[in-house]
């Protein structure tokens, strides 16, 4: 036998091996693994069934959305009623903060993405893997 | 949407994989206990969030959490062991009651006249070969070898390149090879 022989030889007693030790597993291990199996399914089913929450969630994030609105533009009214007078430089960083609450608006009253913000750090645990990999 | 028929598929597809991602994890962590726990975490998550997904694309998904949560269950033993090491509580100095897991592994050299005994002696001492390989070549090994997927396929799963998985794999044969050459 060359070597390539005898490197194919050996992965298949491996693969065997392996195998075996898969057909004898104890079956107290089995059975845990398949109760494992149902609660992972179970749980699965139990985060589907959760959409009749996201009307709710819906008009939680709208509320939210409303009342952002609201002191964003009782909040410059109320600064121009304090000073009349403002320079330049603060109504550039007003504009600024304008658009940040803009942007915090958009993630308040975005209900569709609200199961991706969820799962956000399992995104970002895969990828993390992946940079180390 | 996970509808009932695709709960059913994904519970078949489950069930025809639990029993291999568990020797894959015992193997990596050397403790059924934690690898019991690894399988269930990695059922979970994919189960949550790619159960809707396509059924041909469970696999190659399954073996990528698995392997993420192996490479964080090891991440997080070797800093516990490390503060064990700078901050050894009185249970450590004493001596711990727990049971050394490198005791517990069959000794590869005391092999039984009886044949099935050797043939568990030979599983035995694969697996604790397997274990002594770095993280990436075992992982390689028993994907391509053992799971049956081709060199893309691997790549996929492990985020790398098909040239890093053909280095990995030649270098995990070679290294295998000579661990068990009492055993050939």
């Amino acid at each position: 036998m060359n070597r390539e022989d005898k490197e194919t030889v050996f992965i298949a007693d491996a693969k065997a091996d392996l195998d075996e030790a898969l057909r004898t597993l104890d079956p107290a291990i089995a059975s845990r693994l398949r109760m494992a199996r149902h609660r992972a399914l179970d749980a699965a089913a139990e985060k589907q069934r959760v959409p009749w929450l996201l009307p709710a969630v819906g008009f939680a994030s709208a509320s939210l959305g409303v009342l952002a609105l609201f002191f964003l533009l009782q909040a410059p009214e109320q600064k121009q009623l304090v000073s009349r007078n403002t320079s330049k430089g603060r109504s550039e960083s007003r504009s600024g903060s304008l658009a940040g609450s803009v942007e915090d608006l958009e993630l308040l009253a975005s209900s569709e993405a609200i199961e991706f913000y969820e799962d956000l750090e399992f995104y970002g645990w895969l990828a993390e893997g992946n940079r180390a990999g | 949407m996970l509808d009932k028929k695709q709960s059913g598929e994904l519970n078949q597809f489950l069930a025809g994989v639990e029993g291999r991602a568990f020797v894959i994890a015992r193997i990596a962590t050397r403790d059924a206990e934690a690898a019991l726990d690894l399988v269930q975490d990695a059922m979970f998550k994919l189960a949550q969030k790619y159960g809707d997904r396509d059924e041909s694309e469970w696999a190659p998904l399954f073996h990528r959490i698995l392997q993420h949560c192996i490479r964080d269950w090891q991440r997080r033993t070797w800093v516990r062991n490390k503060w064990r090491t700078w901050f050894p509580s009185n249970r450590d100095k004493e001596g711990s009651e727990e049971k050394d897991p490198i005791e517990a592994v069959p000794d590869i050299r005391a092999r039984s006249p009886l044949n099935h005994l050797a043939d568990k002696g030979t599983r035995a001492a694969l697996e604790i070969a397997l274990h002594s390989l770095p993280l990436r070549q075992r992982q390689t090994f028993l994907l391509r070898a053992w799971e049956g997927y081709n060199v893309a396929e691997t790549a996929g799963i492990m985020g790398c390149s098909a040239g890093s998985v053909k280095t990995h794999y030649s270098r995990a044969v070679r290294a295998l090879r000579i661990k068990m050459r009492a055993y050939q």
